[in-house]
């Protein structure tokens, strides 16, 4: 089952087209797992907290095979991949500019500290298997390339917009 | 009388002439080789069936590679060297070949064997003992076939002056070169792939020249065909890759169970990822009540 599930590139080349999909749900140990389950769902109460709940859920269909292909592409050395994080990466990203504002600004940075850390120290961590960095770098983009195009304007959060009209408006 | 004596004086100057024509093209002969042809070869059949051997596959069935492997990598044994390739030479050839397997994610390590280790014709006994001294699981042999041809040009006549032979390039010199890097599997004695390289090239020079031409042009002939070969491995291991996935030719499973998957991993979150998104949650509640 593990097997026919996991995003590998051999299978993805023979036309197994749900290995794009399903490898994000695929982990390799218990804490792997464990993490990466908080992790979406402390993301999942931030997106419902900002409104932004069901529209991260329709763009993730979207969003998993944007990260795997994009993986498969750029590691070409790499020949399976299995996890949330990638993806995970990009709903952080998708959220921060979602929400727009200094917090999206400063998340972003984080993000790209972050991101710049996984790659200058790849090996640091406490994983039992090696952690594909590239990934989160790859989901983050993708989930910035998802936002963009549908940012609300500056200055409005999904709240104002949902707000009821102030006073001048009667 | 003196028609007798002017006889036997047009008789040694006609012997003496001869003698200095003899003198004259054994100089020029031993100058130039006469035109020569010499070989060095390595084969790497030789080494590992040598007459009188019988052939014993050691295992039934499809063979098992265990992944990613350690690899030996090293010259076949010969009596001889190729013409003008020095150890030093022969070294950084193979590190050549070395950082095209390097790159491999099927490899674990690769590391270059001494000639030393291998004995002519040792067969797949010597190689076992081999890879059981150094850890191997994969030996990649390189062996080669040098032919070197040398030949005087009809302008060789001139080397009868002497001094052409130092001055006229009137010898032909030809080197063909081919190699060749099979990779086997040793548990399994299966032959994984083969890369091939070849080079052929030609000079001129002098008589007096002719052996060190023939050494430079070996030489060089000699890494032409090794960088050849190594451009061909990249190829030869994507073939590799496609026959066992494709054929089946042999099975490939990873060192600590199970099949053989190849460079890969997991996307994981770190603790203090989650401790910051918990965080970040916690401001945006504290936010919203207040």
């Amino acid at each position: 089952m593990f097997d026919a599930l996991l995003l590998e590139r051999d299978g993805v080349l023979d036309g197994q087209l749900w290995r794009l999909w399903s490898g994000h749900l695929l982990h390799l140990d218990a804490p792997h797992a464990a993490l990466n389950l908080a992790a979406m769902a402390v993301l999942a109460a931030i997106a419902w907290r900002i409104r932004q709940l069901g529209a991260l859920l329709r763009i993730t269909p979207v969003m998993m095979p944007l990260v795997s292909a994009s993986l498969l592409l750029l590691a070409p050395d790499l020949h399976w991949y299995a996890g949330l994080s990638g993806l995970l990466h990009g709903w952080a990203a998708w959220l921060l500019v979602r929400h727009g504002g200094a917090v999206m600004w400063a998340g972003l940075v984080l993000i790209a500290l972050k991101l710049a850390w996984g790659q200058m120290m790849p090996a640091a961590g406490s994983a039992a298997f090696p952690v594909i960095h590239l990934a989160h770098l790859v989901g983050a983009c993708a989930g910035l390339l998802l936002a963009v195009p549908v940012r609300p304007r500056p200055g409005r959060t999904q709240r104002d917009r949902r707000a009821p009209p102030v006073a001048g408006g009667r | 009388m003196d028609q007798h004596f002017s006889a036997a004086h047009r008789a040694t100057r006609l012997l003496a002439i001869a003698l200095a024509a003899t003198v004259l093209a054994g100089c020029t002969s031993f100058f130039s080789g006469g035109g020569s042809r010499q070989g060095v070869s390595s084969s790497v059949v030789d080494y590992l069936y040598p007459k009188g051997a019988k052939f014993e596959p050691a295992q039934e069935g499809v063979p098992e590679v265990r992944l990613p492997a350690r690899v030996g990598l090293m010259f076949v044994p010969s009596a001889r060297t190729p013409a003008g390739l020095t150890g030093a030479d022969r070294q950084q050839l193979l590190e050549k070949v070395r950082d095209t397997f390097k790159s491999q994610p099927f490899i674990e390590r690769i590391e270059i064997v001494p000639d030393v280790y291998l004995r002519p014709g040792g067969g797949f006994e010597n190689l076992e003992q081999l890879a059981r001294l150094q850890g191997f699981d994969i030996v990649a042999l390189v062996s080669y076939d040098q032919v070197a041809d040398t030949g005087d040009t009809a302008a060789s006549f001139l080397y009868w002056t002497i001094i052409g032979a130092y001055t006229v390039p009137a010898t032909r010199n030809q080197v063909s070169t081919f190699v060749e890097t099979t990779v086997f599997d040793v548990a399994s004695r299966t032959m994984l792939l083969r890369a091939p390289g070849q080079d052929q090239r030609d000079a001129g020079s002098t008589a007096i020249r002719a052996m060190d031409a023939r050494d430079a042009l070996g030489r060089a002939s000699f890494q032409a065909a090794m960088a050849d070969m190594t451009t061909n491995l990249d190829g030869a291991i994507a073939g590799f890759r496609e026959r066992v996935r494709n054929e089946g030719q042999v099975k490939l499973v990873d060192r600590s169970g199970g099949s053989w998957k190849g460079r890969g991993g997991g996307g994981s979150m770190q603790g203090w990822e989650l401790a910051a998104l918990l965080a970040a949650l916690a401001l945006l509640i504290a936010r919203r009540r207040a």
